[in-house]
């Protein structure tokens, strides 16, 4: 098929205005639609998108949200189509993005969120009017008073008893039936002892009632959970989404020539089209001759590599340049991509790991707590049956897990969004305590501490304009490496390319033309730690050039605060030993140690046998090393092999985010140790003072409180530093 | 003295008045984006 | 492209919030020349000009509430005007009811203006107007409720804006503390007795005086704090959740702390403690909303030095953190115990009222004016200076104050090594604290002049706006809409049973309270101290207290502090006050506490001291009430005056009521003779001054064994 074939093509959001479309994205009978919409970044984003109305006919209203990045329009389906305004909205710079209600509105997240801030206000201001009536108590009020303020805090307490303790029921329950211990085991039966333990006193007209600190234990527990879970969300990054939605459609030859389809109903043989830009929606073959794709979302290869004709391409390759035709052989949603891709939107990745590592820990303590107050309810109930429900309740109350519970997950989610503040992509949180763990890093060199593209090491300016349009003839269809330097390196000197007869490229060698007699050669030379090339005419050498790999701009940086803080540096290049010194030179670094000529495999033996070593990598060549590491970090890799080698994919170019990882594993770590050793200290003193009946309920419920407000506060504060 | 009576009913009224107020405000979804409205009011 | 017909063309009434912004403009003038003029009354006192619709007692409610009521009101009104419709894209609900409350409110204005310096006063700080204007109060604030809520209602903006909610709560609550604090029974068109006496009286009274601080003075200001500031920054809230956590804590936390002003008074501990609780928790969620305010003026500080606007704002919110961080200080019973009754709550007021709501209002009617009148500011260059003035007439003030509160109060408790007072003369106090008295009249008048510059330059602004000119409509879309998640609506059923359910744990709890302890209404009264209730001509006597304003210079609550027990004798009891319609407890010891005065001067040491108070205390700051000599008294009314007594449970036997005029002609007919028998002249007998000596010689007396 040849290069020139030219289709006619929809226009870019045509397929908007399509039936099978607009019934997956659009909402009250066609009239409602959701964009994700990029490049939304402020206050005058939103009076722009949101002053679309006034200026385009049709579109009934629109209204943004900053916070999700989206956009919600409504439109009379009869004055203006969904295409029109998708196209408007691009047209003033943003790039809209179509999405299902389902995947906008994430309306079940919505629900729980709004229920849980309602049990939150409740739950507060019951607790404040409670202690209100309590504080009054406590102050001196006494006869009538007290005993009006006691039945009220009775009449209060119900619905903490009922409505704000019901999730805590629901959980207590839940770990019963699974035969674990969990956090609200402790939370039900204090708040259900608690009440009639209080009930029955104030029925006996005694003072140790309790409705005040139970349901301001219990409104703390609810705001740590609340923000808890605010502090996990979205910590991945808005851009799966992205890539998901517009992988989302495709362009399918039908019977009347090419149209917009939904992925979903490509069929094995449907015929593709895609072009600059766009990602393959299935695994293809490709039917142009040639195409240039890039595999940075697969396997973090930078470098684009060609597919010729009747090759198959993955879903998830995005064409880098020109357009191609593919016959699509896989439906997306079976091939790897797809699936990776589904794993990132239910954003459960770390969620569960965080938790259930603090739920381990929070189980042994629990675990201590009942069975020392089962022991001691048993045998103290031989001297006083009162004394040892008073004193056993106080246990369970003080000894509430929360530095574990809370703490743990509240210093891990702190970390997680810092380092999705710094461009990390992390994992899990099990990253941060192996980072901690790390003695060696290893870093691979092409890729990694230097780009993987070549520059020209000379300046341009010295070549004489002739013999600029002439080598740009001779480069100006080469795919190799070094014709891309200079082509680069020549882009700003407005040179007009010379077409050369006879021109040719033989792979391996260089690439020859000839102007009239003057025959031009482009030859590879004598490497000596750069790339090298020479320009003959007529067989005599005109030019020499030397290329490197530009080294990563804060690569030194980042090597010398390694070593400063203590790591042993290390460097796996597949180049030969020179390149690796005039790498050494360059950086004005020396590695701990270096290892050259080494494959894949070789750099995974290495990294393997080292103990504690973290491996620094690229994409698709450092996976295996990187799985063999305590911990892998994906350098501008791809994201599969992020999350596949259990590790760390850096968003933003450059090595920094290695030094903060340290740093924010570091942050967290010290939070974590804090925190454990104040429960500890306070468990252990509180609970023996509680047995010993030092400690009343009341007194527990005021320190228990307390001692979890410290470890939340100083977590959080942690957390923002 | 028996002001009081009056007094903290009121108060606890008034207070769960608000409590409703901040409930519906939360059904409504007042709250679920507080982001963009700040950038909103300061347009005419 | 073509006309939407979903977006539509909104005309904000903007006519009426010019009508608000004259208004604030001319009441804040006579609220600040009030003002002034009070304050050089206390510097020297025949400032009054020996007229009795001038003195001191009866032109402080006039600054109070013209500055309260009037300018700070009237600066509310314009702001919320302004700025809900455009923060909910509608014009206002009914251009009539915003008229009607225009026209009402001024005329409430009016009425106070003429009333009180009449001596028509129910003498119960900021709620001193009497009845008939109590009840045009809550209809113009119905009024105003209507026209907002019915604007909330056909709004075109989904989102509520914070600010809308501050100004929900003002609502709502301003309107509840008025009408429990002013039920009252009239006893005459101009007269009436509150149902609270004594201790309720003052709990009551507080609970408004301290919310009525909060939801017209902070509230609604933090509303269009967040409305205005963010505007004329052209940036947004520095965070908007803070503003809304700022809002929610604000509004819980403040109905509870109004018994911080009756700290060592006669109420129960546990309930004073509980307000000081409160008071000091406010702290943090106003510190909130000051950081909030302060931030948001983040990358835009260079703007602080050309922007008038922005230097009245950024030193308001300034003023308000300082103030919200005083008040929580001295509601601290230790710190009260010495700030109280001092100018240091003056000062403390005044750097919340002129420091915060003055600049905030300034600055409001900086960036309004322009806006309305279509037309640039006339001169930036004398905003500036205006806001030199402002800032240094609040510094002196405030610095004068704080100091005159400090050493007087030290003063007042300072006692020598044999357990005796230092100063047991209280004119010496106020003698040291006059020079004080002058720098603060003095930076009242800076501050005056300031905005005296002002309003030369919205004058010169306002001509040179051009005339004729068609209002531009907004264009607007209505974005209440139902989402495409759709499922929003499903819980709404949940919101509202829960909603039934919550009421209905507020009417249980109300029911509890209310029923329990009514059983024992009594009970705080010692049975074995029989108070008598004041005789005709006291109440008499005590009415002329009342309306001649004396609280406002001398309180009538001793607190149990030893200071105070040496100078005027035992604490106050519950008791003694229990028949106090208003009570009288004061907040201000301008001259000395009078709750024991009864009997510690003959007759004629108080007639001559009320005719000329120099004539025994030399150095006396008081004014001369010689009109007291001349007036006379109605007695014929104090048979109604009883009947109302009796009514509201006041022990006054059939006949007593019956012979209320004789009786108090008889009583007054024997301090008048005995008054003439030690030098006095004649024919007192039916003159004013006579009942308020036997008020005064009675002070103290009721309730002993």
């Amino acid at each position: 098929m040849p290069n020139s074939y030219a289709p006619q093509l929809p226009t870019d959001y045509s397929y908007l205005d399509r039936d099978e479309f607009r019934a997956k994205y659009t909402e009250r009978s066609g009239t409602q639609i959701r964009f994700f919409v990029g490049g939304m970044r402020c206050g005058k984003c939103v009076r722009t998108l949101e002053q679309i109305p006034l200026r385009l006919k049709g579109v009934r209203r629109l209204r943004v949200e900053l916070s999700r990045s989206l956009a919600e329009a409504e439109i009379d389906p009869a004055e203006i189509s969904f295409s029109d305004l998708a196209n408007e909205i691009a047209r003033l710079g943003f790039q809209p993005i179509p999405i299902t209600p389902e995947q906008g509105a994430d309306a079940l997240g919505r629900q729980t969120d709004r229920r849980e801030l309602i049990r939150l206000a409740i739950a507060g201001a019951l607790a404040g009017n409670i202690m209100t009536f309590s504080f009054a108590a406590y102050f001196g009020a006494e006869g009538e008073w007290l005993t009006a303020f006691q039945w009220l805090s009775f009449v209060l307490y119900l619905p903490v008893l009922t409505y704000v303790a019901w999730p805590f029921y629901v959980g207590a329950w839940n770990s019963l039936k699974n035969k674990q211990l969990s956090i609200d085991l402790p939370m039900a039966i204090a708040s259900v002892s608690g009440f009639v333990f209080s009930t029955v006193q104030l029925l006996r007209g005694r003072d140790d009632i309790y409705f005040d600190s139970l349901s301001g234990f219990l409104f703390l527990i609810l705001a740590a959970r609340w923000l808890q879970r605010r502090m996990q969300r979205r910590f991945l990054r808005p851009e799966l989404l992205t890539e998901s939605s517009q992988l989302g459609r495709a362009r399918v030859l039908g019977e009347n020539g090419w149209d917009w389809a939904p992925t979903e109903s490509l069929k094995p043989g449907s015929e593709i089209f895609v072009t600059m830009g766009e990602s393959l929606p299935a695994d293809s073959e490709l039917v142009t001759e040639s195409a240039l794709f890039s595999l940075a979302w697969l396997s973090g290869e930078n470098s684009p590599r060609i597919f010729r004709a009747g090759a198959m391409v993955p879903a998830g390759a995005r064409l880098v340049a020109g357009s191609a035709r593919l016959i699509a052989k896989k439906p997306l949603a079976e091939t790897g991509f797809g699936r990776i891709l589904q794993q990132a939107q239910q954003f459960s990745l770390s969620e569960n790991r965080v938790i259930s590592l603090a739920d381990k820990w929070a189980q042994w303590l629990l675990g201590i707590v009942f069975t020392t107050a089962l022991i001691f309810l048993a045998l103290y109930s031989m001297v006083s049956v009162e004394e040892a429900i008073r004193r056993s309740l106080a246990l369970i109350i003080l000894a509430c897990p929360c530095a574990m519970a809370f703490g743990t997950p509240l210093a891990l989610a702190a970390a997680l969004r810092k380092a999705r503040q710094a461009g990390l992509i992390v994992q899990d949180a099990n990253v941060f305590e192996n980072t901690r763990r790390v003695e060696t890093v290893f870093f691979d060199k092409t890729g990694t501490l230097t780009d993987t593209e070549l520059t020209l090491r000379e300046d341009p300016k010295i070549i004489p304009e002739d013999y600029k349009s002439i080598i740009l003839g001779l480069e100006n269809e080469s795919l190799h490496p070094i014709a891309f330097a200079l082509r680069k390196a020549l882009a700003d000197e407005n040179v007009i390319p010379i077409p050369l007869r006879n021109r040719k490229e033989i792979p391996g060698r260089g690439v020859e033309g000839s102007i009239g007699k003057r025959f031009f050669e482009l030859k590879s030379g004598p490497a000596n730690g750069y790339s090298h090339c020479v320009l003959f005419e007529n067989g005599t050498p005109v030019f020499h050039f030397t290329f490197a790999a530009e080294i990563n701009r804060d690569a030194r940086e980042v090597l010398v605060d390694l070593r400063r803080r203590g790591y042993r540096v290390a460097l796996l290049s597949g180049d030969k030993q020179a390149v690796a010194d005039q790498l050494s030179k360059d950086l004005d670094f020396e590695f701990d140690e270096v290892h050259c000529e080494v494959t894949p495999e070789m750099k995974a033996e290495i990294v393997g046998r080292t103990p504690k070593a973290m491996m620094v990598g690229d994409g698709v060549n450092d996976s295996l090393a990187m799985m063999r590491a305590t911990v892998g970090v994906a350098v501008r890799g791809g994201v599969e092999a992020a999350l596949k080698s259990s590790g760390v994919y850096l968003c933003e170019s450059g090595l920094k985010g290695i030094t903060r990882l340290i740093e924010i594993s570091e942050g967290a770590a010290s939070s974590i140790k804090t925190n454990l050793m104040v429960s500890v200290i306070y468990n252990s003193v509180g609970g023996a003072l509680a047995l010993l009946g030092y400690i009343n309920p009341l007194v527990a419920a005021l320190l228990m409180p307390a001692s979890s407000g410290f470890i939340l506060l100083s977590t959080w504060w942690r957390g923002i530093r | 003295m028996n002001i009081l009576v009056i007094m903290i009913p009121l108060s606890l009224v008034l207070g769960f008045l608000f409590l409703g107020a901040f409930i519906w405000s939360v059904q409504d979804g007042q709250l679920d984006d507080t982001e963009t409205p700040p950038h909103r009011a300061i347009e005419d | 492209m073509g006309k939407n017909v979903s977006v539509e063309e909104v005309y904000y009434d903007d006519d009426i919030v010019k009508m608000f912004v004259v208004a604030t403009v001319v009441f804040a003038g006579v609220a600040f020349l009030a003002g002034i003029w009070a304050a050089l009354q206390l510097a020297y006192w025949p400032a009054n000009l020996n007229s009795e619709y001038l003195t001191f007692g009866r032109l402080r409610p006039l600054h109070t509430n013209a500055a309260i009521f009037a300018f700070a009101g009237n600066a509310i009104f314009a702001g919320i005007y302004y700025s809900t419709q455009r923060l909910l894209k509608t014009r206002m609900f009914s251009d009539f009811l915003g008229r009607l409350h225009f026209w009402g409110w001024q005329l409430i204005i009016v009425a106070a203006a003429i009333t009180l310096p009449l001596g028509y006063s129910q003498s119960k700080e900021y709620a001193e107007l009497e009845w008939p204007i109590d009840l045009a109060i809550t209809f113009i604030w119905v009024v105003f409720a209507i026209n907002f809520f019915g604007t909330l209602v056909k709004r075109r903006e989904k989102h509520m804006y914070v600010a809308i909610w501050f100004y929900i709560a003002t609502i709502i609550t301003v309107g509840v503390l008025h009408i429990v604090n002013s039920i009252e029974i009239p006893v005459s068109l101009f007269q009436s007795y509150p149902v609270y006496a004594g201790i309720q009286d003052a709990l009551v009274q507080w609970w408004y005086g301290h919310n009525a601080v909060a939801f017209v003075l902070t509230t609604p200001f933090l509303g269009l704090m967040y409305y205005y500031l963010p505007k004329a920054a052209e940036r947004p809230i520095y965070s908007y959740r803070l503003s809304i956590i700022h809002f929610w804590a604000l509004v819980f936390i403040y109905i509870w702390a109004g018994p911080h002003h009756l700290l060592y008074t006669s109420l129960p501990e546990w309930a004073q403690t509980l307000g000081m609780v409160f008071s000091v928790m406010l702290w943090a969620p106003s510190w909130g909303g000051m950081i909030n305010g302060l931030l948001t003026l983040k990358g835009a500080w260079h703007l602080l030095r050309t922007e008038p606007i922005l230097k009245f704002f950024a030193a308001g919110v300034t003023f308000y953190g300082m103030a919200t961080f005083e008040g929580p200080l001295l509601s601290i019973k230790s710190v009260s115990a010495l700030g109280h009754y001092t100018d240091w709550i003056v000062g403390h007021v005044h750097g919340g009222a002129l420091g915060w709501n003055g600049f905030m209002a300034f600055g409001m009617i900086y960036y309004l004016v322009p806006k309305l009148w279509n037309v640039a500011l006339y001169s930036k260059k004398l905003a500036t200076v205006h806001f030199w003035f402002g800032f240094l007439g609040v510094i002196g003030y405030y610095v004068s104050m704080v100091s005159a509160g400090i050493t007087q109060g030290l003063m007042w408790r300072a006692i020598d090594g044999n357990g005796r007072l230092v100063y047991p003369d209280f004119v010496e106090t106020v003698l040291r604290i006059q020079p004080l008295y002058w720098i603060r009249f003095l930076s009242g008048g800076l501050f005056l002049i300031g905005f005296l510059i002002m309003v030369y330059n919205l004058i010169r602004t306002v001509q040179n706006a051009p005339k004729g000119e068609i209002a531009k409509p907004a264009l607007v879309t209505n974005t209440r809409w139902t989402s495409p998640a759709g499922k929003g609506h499903r819980g709404l059923e949940g919101a509202a049973t829960l909603f039934s359910v919550l009421t209905l744990i507020a009417i249980l709890v109300g029911s509890v309270i209310e029923i329990y302890p009514t059983l024992s209404l009594h009970k705080y009264v010692p049975p074995n101290t029989a108070v008598e209730p004041y005789t005709p001509l006291e109440l008499a006597g005590r009415d002329i207290y009342v309306r001649e304003g004396c609280y406002v210079c001398h309180s009538q609550q001793i607190r149990p502090l030893v200071a105070e027990v040496l100078r005027y004798g035992e604490p106050s009891t519950v008791a003694e006050s229990m028949y106090d319609r208003p009570f009288q407890w004061g907040s201000k010891r301008t001259g000395p506490d009078l709750a024991r005065v009864g009997k510690k001067y003959p007759d004629l040491w108080h007639y001559r001291h009320m005719i000329d108070p120099r004539a025994v205390t030399a150095q006396s700051i008081m004014p001369a009430y010689p009109w007291l000599e001349k007036n006379k008294v109605d007695f014929l009314i104090l048979r109604k005056k009883l009947t109302v007594m009796k009514n509201l449970g006041v022990p006054y036997s059939p006949e007593e009521i019956a012979n209320a005029d004789i009786l108090a002609e008889k009583q007054a007919r024997e301090i008048a003779s005995n008054l003439e028998a030690q030098g006095a002249p004649a024919g007192l007998e039916n003159k004013q001054i006579v009942a308020l000596i036997a008020y005064l010689q009675a002070l103290g007396q009721k309730g002993k064994e």
